[in-house]
């Protein structure tokens, strides 16, 4: 029953935080991706002969990007949910501080070593990157966990860890930046890239904003309120 | 009535590990849709959320 409770009160979160985020990617955050992307597409368009699927642009496009935002606000919301039914009761404004802590456990602390990328920049080894990430966010999630709920006394444990990723370092690239031939681009991707981690920042924000209110009222009203033996056996 | 207690006593210490086991798989649930979205490397999948995993940082490309 916990169960059907989490996964019902992750859907109704996800949709609005989707739809809302969507909104927001819509009009601040694709225009600067498509931006860069024109100048990607110039720089390698007689390189790719084979295509692979890929939606096309336009209606299409916002579809599968609006199907990904829910399915990805649907996994956090069924993670924070379960977070908080793990540590006790709920309320809106216990799921904003759960929410503004997510923000900072998996947006914060991995674009402190990773910056948002638009398309185009030069980076290191995905799968090295991917690796750097996950490590962040579950050390810094961790770490706010352990700073949050641990005694006094082992407080310092949780900025360790923390800390730790950032001290590990990043994989960096050789050269950071744009290899686009033309200066005047690489200019202008620039300073798209500028927008874009400062629209990304504001975006990611809303998302959690509203992931952490919305599923810690959902959880007050349809998990708290329901006697304990009702939840196990209906 | 004695009945009645042992029958609540019994349930009530039965829900702690049911409530774990459930949160559990949601949890899971949580991370597998989040890797399919996030990290799958297939070409299709890294296509159709592209703009997502580019605007919520995701390592891409």
């Amino acid at each position: 029953m916990y169960f059907r409770q989490i996964f019902l009160c992750a859907c109704l979160t996800a949709l609005v935080a989707s739809v809302t985020f969507s909104l927001y990617q819509f009009y601040f955050i694709s225009p600067l991706i498509f931006a860069a992307e024109a100048y990607e597409i110039a720089d390698s368009i007689a390189s790719e002969p084979t295509q692979v699927w890929a939606p096309e642009d336009g209606i299409e496009r916002f579809f599968f990007t609006w199907l990904a935002n829910f399915l990805m606000s649907l996994a956090y919301s069924l993670l924070l949910a379960c977070a908080i039914t793990y540590r006790g009761s709920s309320s809106a404004v216990k799921g904003l501080a759960w929410g503004i802590g997510a923000y900072l456990a998996i947006f914060v602390a991995p674009s402190l070593g990773l910056p948002p990328e638009i398309p185009g920049m030069d980076a290191a080894d995905l799968h090295a990157r991917q690796n750097w990430w996950l490590l962040t966010v579950v050390l810094s999630a961790t770490g706010l966990a352990v700073l949050a709920f641990s005694p006094r006394y082992y407080k310092g444990a949780g900025l360790i860890l923390m800390l730790l990723p950032h001290l590990i370092g990043a994989p960096t690239p050789e050269l950071h930046g744009f290899s686009h031939p033309d200066p005047n681009a690489v200019l202008a991707l620039t300073d798209l890239w500028h927008h874009f981690v400062l629209q990304t920042s504001i975006a990611n924000g809303l998302l959690w904003l509203i992931i952490g209110t919305t599923i810690g009222y959902l959880c007050q009203r349809f998990i708290d309120k329901i006697p304990p033996l009702q939840l196990k056996n209906q | 009535m004695n009945i009645n207690n042992s029958l609540a006593q019994e349930q009530s210490i039965a829900i702690a590990p049911t409530k774990n086991l459930q949160l559990f798989a949601a949890a899971a649930l949580g991370i597998i849709i989040l890797y399919g979205v996030g990290f799958a490397p297939t070409d299709m999948a890294h296509n159709a959320a592209h703009d997502t995993r580019h605007s919520v940082a995701f390592p891409c490309h």
